[in-house]
C-alpha cells in the first residue's frame, strides 16, 4: 500500500478536521485584517495610483490631465538631482554599511572576551528614531564645522557625507547581528579543513567563509539597498534638504533624497499635489524594480548547503 | 562563547581593547547628548564637546523647561506614543497571527491571493500611500491616537502576515489536528494551541512592529491634529524647527528623556530584540 | 550672520515702493534693481565686524546679541523685543536705555533720509474655502473674536497701557510712552513723516522657500565675497522669484 506522503498545506489536510471548521470562522480571523488592509493600504494604494494622473487638491476636485504630471515630474531639476543624490547616497551607504558590519561581525565572532557587550552596543543606536538621530548629528556636525567656519547647511557635500555617517552608526549595528548569525552558522568542519589543507586566514575569508554567508549578504544587501532609498525621516531632521540653490531654473533643495523631495513637493503649493503623486508612483516602481533586480542576482549566487 | 583562558591569543587581546575603544566612540553622541543636557545655552554655543564646568552647569534646568518648552507638555506626547504603540502593537500582533494561521492551514483562492498582496505591501514605499492615507483616515476618522492603530495595523499586516505564515508552516499539523478530534473549535484550538507555539515569532514581530511604531514621525504628524496630539518624533521635530532660536538646552534635555525609556528597555530585553533582529532577517 | 534672510525686506520694499505696490499685492517678478545697495549693505556687515571673518556664517544670533551687550560691536540687527535682553540682569548685559537707540538700515538710496525703520510681521488669518458651511461659519467667527480683541488691545486703557509696558509693541497712534527706548524711537520716525518699511515679505510667494536660496547665495558670497558670488545671489532673488511664482499660482 502505497504511504501518501503528509505535506502540510492546507488541502492534503484531513479538510473536514481542520481547514473546514477554520473557514467558517473566516470573519473573525480574517475580516478584520482584511478590512484594515485595504482602508490603510490597498485603497489609498489605489487611489494615489488614479490621482497621480489628476490635477487635485483633494479628492474631491480631482481632474483628469492624462500624462502631464508624469511629464513634469521627469522635467523637474530638484526631482532628478534627488534621484541622483539617492543612488549616490545608495551605494556609497551598501559598501559602506556592509563591510564595516562585516568586518565588526567577523571580529566578534573570533574568540574574543565581552564580544556580547559590544554586540549590545553597536546596535544600539538602531533603536532610536530618525527624527531624534537626525537632530543629534546635525548638532554634533555644526559644532565640529565650526571649528572650521562653517555649518552643515552650508555645503551639499558636508549633508550627504553627514547623513551616510548617521545612517551607518545608525545601521551597522543591525547588520552585524546578521552577519553574525549567518557567520555561527558556518559549519566549523569546513573552516578547519581549509586551516588543514594550508589556506591563510584571509583566503579562508574570501573563498569558503564569504560563499556561505550568501543569504546574510543578499538580506544585507537588500536590507541597506531598500532602506537608503526609502530614507526620509533622518533626512528631514539632518538637512531639511538645504542648502537650496536655483539650478536650470527651478530651485533644487541640494541634500534631499527622493522621498523628500515628493514631499517637498506636495508642500509647496496645491498645484504640485498631482505631481508629487506622480513621483511617488515613479518612486514605487524604482524601488519595487531595485529591490527584485538585486534580490535575483544575489539570491542565485547562494552556495546550496 | 566562552573560550579556555588559553585561547586568548595577544591578538584576541588587542582585538578586545580595539574594541572597547571603538565601543567607546560609537556611544559618543548619546552621551554629548547628556553632557549638553547639563549645560547651559550659552556654553553649547561655544562648545558642544566641552565638560560642563561650575559656570555652564545648570543642573535640572534644561530638563524643567524642556518638558514645558513649546506651549506642549513633553509628558503629553510621551503619553501619546505610548498609547499608539501598545494599542497598534497589540492590534497587529493579534489579528495578523490569527490571519496569517488562516492563511497557513486554508489554501483557498483567497489566502493565496491575500498572501501575495501582502508580500507586494512589503515593497511599497510609504510615500507612495501618505498623501491618500490622509485623505481616507480623515474621512473615516481615524486621526486620533486612539483610532490611528487601524491604519498601522493596515499598513503594518503585510510584513507580519509574511513573517507569521513562513513560521506557521513549520508547525506541526498533528497538535492541532488532535486539538480538533479533542472537540476545539478552530477559536480554541488557535488560542490554547498554536498561540503558543507562536511565542518565539510573536516577540520577532512584536520588537519590529514596536521600533516602527514608536519611531514613527511621518504617519502621525501627517493624519493627526498637530495642535491636539504630537507624538515624540512630531514633538523633537518641533524643537528643532521654531522659529527664532531655538533652546538648545532644553532640546537636548528632551532628547535625552527620549532615549532613555528605550535606553532602559533595550538593557532590559537586549537578548530578545537581537534574537528577534536576527529570526526576522532569517525569514525574509 | 542672517540665516533667515530677513535683510532682503530692504531692496524688496524699496522696489515695492517704487512700482507703487502696497501690502496685499503679489508681483510675478522683481528686477532686482536695488541689489547693488543690498550689497552694499551686506558688504558693510560682512567686513566690519567683531566677529572673526571666516566664523561669520557659523555664528549665531545670541552671539550677536553677546558682542553687542558686551560693548564689542555699536551696530547689530534685531527687533524693539530685544530691549528687555539688553537692559536686563538676565543676560548680563545691564545696558542703559539712554545708550540705546534704534536706527533705519540706510544703504545708499536716494531720498533716505527720510527712512524710518522696518516694520511688519508675516502673520496673517485665512480661511479654507473649501470648508464645510459650519467650519467657515465658524472661523469667521473667530476671526471677528480676534478683530475685536485686537481693537480693544489698541484702543482701550488697559490694553494701550499692558501694549506699552509689558510688550514693546509697533508704534501707533494713541500708543501709550513706553519705557522701551526702541518704541519711542520708532513713534518719533513715525511721527516725524519718515516712511516705514513695510514687510514686503508678505506678498512674496513661497516665502520662506524664495528667502532659503537667497541666504544659501548670501552664505557662499560672504565666505568668498566675489563678483561671480554675487552674481548667484541675484539670480536666487530675481529668478528665485519668478520660479516660486510659477509655482504658487499655477
Amino acid at each position: 500500500m502505497k504511504k501518501k506522503k503528509k505535506t502540510y498545506d492546507g488541502t492534503s489536510v484531513n479538510c473536514w478536521l481542520v481547514r473546514r471548521p477554520i473557514q467558517r470562522w473566516f470573519p473573525l480571523f480574517i475580516l478584520p485584517t482584511f478590512l484594515c488592509f485595504l482602508i490603510g493600504f490597498v485603497w489609498p494604494f489605489l487611489q494615489g495610483l488614479y490621482l497621480s494622473f489628476c490635477s487635485f487638491n483633494t479628492p474631491t476636485d480631482a481632474k483628469w490631465v492624462n500624462f502631464d504630471n508624469y511629464i513634469k515630474a521627469f522635467k523637474d531639476a530638484s526631482f532628478v538631482h534627488a534621484f541622483k543624490n539617492t543612488a549616490a547616497f545608495a551605494v556609497v551607504s551598501i559598501v559602506v554599511i556592509n563591510v564595516i558590519a562585516f568586518f565588526i561581525a567577523y571580529a566578534l565572532t573570533q574568540k574574543m572576551r565581552g564580544a556580547n557587550l559590544f554586540r549590545t552596543v553597536f546596535f544600539m543606536p538602531n533603536l532610536i528614531g530618525g527624527v531624534v538621530l537626525g537632530y543629534i548629528w546635525s548638532i554634533i556636525f555644526d559644532a565640529i564645522l565650526k571649528g572650521y567656519s562653517t555649518y552643515l547647511t552650508a555645503n551639499a557635500t558636508y549633508g550627504f557625507w553627514g547623513l551616510v555617517i548617521l545612517v551607518a552608526w545608525q545601521q551597522i549595528g543591525y547588520m552585524m547581528i546578521i552577519y553574525i548569525a549567518g557567520l555561527q552558522a558556518v559549519p566549523g568542519e569546513i573552516i578547519e579543513s581549509a586551516r588543514i589543507d594550508g589556506a591563510s586566514g584571509w583566503q579562508t575569508l574570501i573563498h569558503i567563509t564569504i560563499p556561505n554567508i550568501m543569504p546574510s549578504i543578499t538580506i544585507c544587501t537588500f536590507l541597506t539597498l531598500t532602506n537608503s532609498f526609502k530614507m526620509f525621516d533622518q533626512n528631514l531632521a539632518l538637512t531639511g534638504g538645504a542648502p537650496s540653490v536655483m539650478m536650470e531654473g527651478a530651485k533644487v533643495n541640494m541634500t534631499e533624497l527622493l522621498a523628500l523631495n515628493i514631499y517637498s513637493t506636495y508642500n509647496i503649493s496645491r498645484n504640485y499635489h498631482g505631481v508629487a503623486q506622480a513621483k511617488a508612483v515613479i518612486f514605487f516602481l524604482l524601488v519595487a524594480v531595485l529591490a527584485i533586480a538585486q534580490l535575483t542576482a544575489t539570491r542565485s549566487k547562494e552556495v546550496q548547503q | 562563547m566562552k573560550h579556555r583562558k588559553s585561547e586568548y591569543t595577544t591578538f584576541s587581546r588587542i582585538l578586545t581593547v580595539v574594541f572597547i575603544l571603538l565601543c567607546l566612540v560609537w556611544i559618543m553622541p548619546i552621551v554629548e547628548v547628556f553632557i549638553n543636557s547639563l549645560k547651559s545655552n550659552a556654553a553649547i554655543n561655544l562648545n558642544a564637546f566641552s565638560l560642563p564646568d561650575a559656570e555652564s552647569f545648570v543642573g535640572l534646568d534644561n530638563f524643567k523647561k524642556g518638558v514645558t518648552f513649546g506651549n506642549y507638555p513633553f509628558f503629553k506626547s510621551a503619553a501619546y506614543s505610548v498609547i499608539i504603540t501598545v494599542l497598534s502593537v497589540t492590534l497587529i500582533l493579534l489579528f495578523t497571527s490569527m490571519s496569517a494561521w488562516y492563511i497557513a492551514r486554508v489554501n483557498s483562492k483567497f489566502s493565496k491571493f491575500f498572501y501575495y498582496l501582502c508580500l507586494f505591501s512589503m515593497i511599497v514605499p510609504f510615500q507612495m500611500v501618505m498623501f491618500t492615507l490622509t485623505f481616507t483616515a480623515d474621512r473615516l476618522k481615524l486621526n486620533t491616537p486612539w483610532t490611528i492603530p487601524i491604519v498601522y495595523l493596515g499598513f503594518g499586516a503585510g510584513l507580519a502576515i509574511f513573517m507569521f505564515v513562513g513560521f506557521i508552516k513549520g508547525l506541526p499539523l498533528e497538535i492541532e489536528e488532535a486539538a480538533a478530534i479533542d472537540g476545539c473549535g478552530p477559536v480554541r484550538t488557535f488560542f490554547l494551541v498554536v498561540l503558543p507555539m507562536l511565542k518565539p515569532t510573536l516577540i520577532s514581530v512584536g520588537i519590529l512592529e514596536t521600533m516602527w511604531v514608536w519611531n514613527d514621525y511621518l504617519l502621525p504628524y501627517l493624519v493627526m491634529d498637530v495642535n491636539e496630539y504630537k507624538t515624540i518624533p512630531i514633538h523633537i521635530q518641533y524643537l528643532k524647527g521654531s522659529y527664532g532660536s531655538v533652546d538648545l538646552g532644553a532640546s537636548m534635555a528632551v532628547i535625552l528623556l527620549s532615549i532613555i525609556p528605550i535606553i532602559i528597555v533595550y538593557i532590559f530585553c537586549q537578548k530578545y530584540i537581537i534574537k528577534g533582529v536576527a529570526a526576522s532577517a532569517v525569514k525574509g | 550672520m542672517q540665516r533667515r534672510g530677513h535683510l532682503a525686506n530692504i531692496p524688496l520694499y524699496y522696489e515695492y515702493k517704487d512700482a507703487g505696490i502696497t501690502v496685499g499685492a503679489q508681483p510675478a517678478e522683481i528686477t532686482g534693481t536695488y541689489l547693488d545697495n543690498f550689497r552694499n549693505i551686506w558688504d558693510l556687515y560682512i567686513t566690519d565686524t567683531a566677529a572673526n571673518p571666516t566664523s561669520l556664517s557659523s555664528s549665531t544670533g545670541d552671539e550677536s546679541e553677546a558682542e553687542f551687550g558686551q560693548g564689542k560691536a555699536v551696530f547689530y540687527q534685531n527687533g524693539d523685543w530685544e530691549f528687555a535682553n539688553l537692559t536686563g540682569a538676565d543676560k548680563g548685559f545691564n545696558l542703559s536705555p539712554d545708550d540705546l537707540a534704534m536706527i533705519p538700515i540706510y544703504c545708499g538710496v536716494a531720498g533716505e533720509e527720510k527712512a524710518g525703520l522696518n516694520c511688519g510681521t508675516e502673520n496673517c488669518w485665512a480661511i479654507n474655502a473649501k470648508a464645510s458651511e459650519e467650519n467657515i461659519k465658524a472661523s469667521e467667527e473667530n476671526i471677528k473674536a480676534s478683530e475685536d480683541f485686537l481693537y480693544w488691545l489698541v484702543t482701550s486703557d488697559e490694553g494701550t497701557t499692558m501694549l506699552a509696558e509689558q510688550f514693546s509693541g509697533i508704534p501707533f497712534k494713541g500708543a501709550k510712552d513706553s519705557t522701551n527706548v526702541f518704541g519711542a524711537d520708532a513713534a518719533e520716525y513715525a511721527s516725524a513723516g519718515n516712511y516705514t518699511m513695510f514687510w514686503a515679505f508678505n506678498d512674496t510667494p513661497n516665502v520662506d522657500s524664495w528667502r532659503a536660496t537667497v541666504v544659501t547665495a548670501l552664505t557662499a558670497y560672504s565666505a568668498d565675497p566675489t563678483d561671480a558670488n554675487w552674481d548667484q545671489v541675484k539670480t536666487a532673488f530675481v529668478d528665485g522669484w519668478a520660479y516660486e511664482y510659477g509655482v504658487v499660482n499655477g
